[in-house]
């Protein structure tokens, strides 16, 4: 039977490798028959803003080669999984960054979620900033 | 009088599924392009000058995922379009990649190479 694994990624995007670290752990999670919750904090809360395309912004060395936004990632994995990934938004840290308005199949949730998600899991892994 | 600016870069690995191609010393090059650019490779940031084979795309879901950021081919174009790029000693010897074969035309330098190279530039800028 799965287990259920919580990832929160607190750490920044575009800083370090932790984004892409959770994404292969959720997807290789639920690849082994277990469901994730992916919550994210901070600036990682702007990477499903419902304003960001689907596709990065071209490459003026590459302007006929289109690159998948992270947005689009997480929006591949929530439908290849199947219902086995969830991803939520902390409500505090969207609405100090301006951005809570998310893209579709992406939660945002009250704060103190935070704890009775990582507590209701069975493995409570969190990326943070060291 | 040319303004050469010292390029610093000693962060790295800041995200591979959200920069792909846009990365550190993309813009690097992209900007060597409009003014002439030193750039020294300090730190962590120093495995970037490697000689190795380009990361492959991270495999997620049933597909690849954009792309690798692919720091050897930039800073081959930067090599190409006449970037010193550099790489401290220190920094190799730190991480024990003393003895590993650079990317071509990049050099390895001293602490006292650094110092008479910052006295050549005009900025030194962090990125």
């Amino acid at each position: 039977m799965g287990r259920r694994l919580f990832l929160g990624l607190i750490g920044a995007p575009y800083a370090s490798d932790l984004l892409t670290s959770t994404v292969r752990i959720a997807e290789e999670a639920v690849r082994q028959g277990h469901r994730v919750t992916v919550w994210t904090c901070g600036y990682a809360t702007a990477l499903t803003t419902a304003a960001i395309g689907r596709s990065a912004p071209r490459n003026l060395a590459a302007w006929d080669t289109r690159h998948p936004s992270p947005a689009a990632l997480v929006q591949h994995l929530l439908a290849w999984a199947d219902g086995e990934l969830e991803w939520l938004v902390c409500r505090f840290c969207a609405e100090e960054r301006g951005t809570s308005e998310q893209m579709a199949g992406v939660r945002v949730r009250p704060s103190y979620e935070f704890m009775v998600r990582a507590d209701a899991a069975d493995v409570a892994l969190v990326l943070g900033v060291k | 009088m040319t303004v050469r600016t010292l390029v610093v870069v000693e962060r790295a690995f800041r995200g591979a599924v959200e920069q792909q191609f846009a990365h550190v010393l993309w813009l690097v090059h992209a900007l060597h392009r409009q003014s002439p650019l030193t750039l020294l490779l300090r730190g962590l940031a120093g495995t970037y000058a490697l000689a190795r084979e380009p990361a492959a795309p991270v495999s997620l879901a049933g597909r690849d995922w954009g792309l690798a950021p692919d720091y050897q081919a930039s800073i081959g174009r930067l090599v190409s379009d006449g970037a010193p790029v550099l790489v401290p000693a220190a920094s190799l010897r730190e991480l024990g990649f003393q003895d590993r074969p650079l990317l071509p035309g990049v050099r390895a330098v001293t602490a006292d190479e650094i110092v008479t190279l910052a006295e050549t530039c005009q900025r030194w800028w962090y990125l």
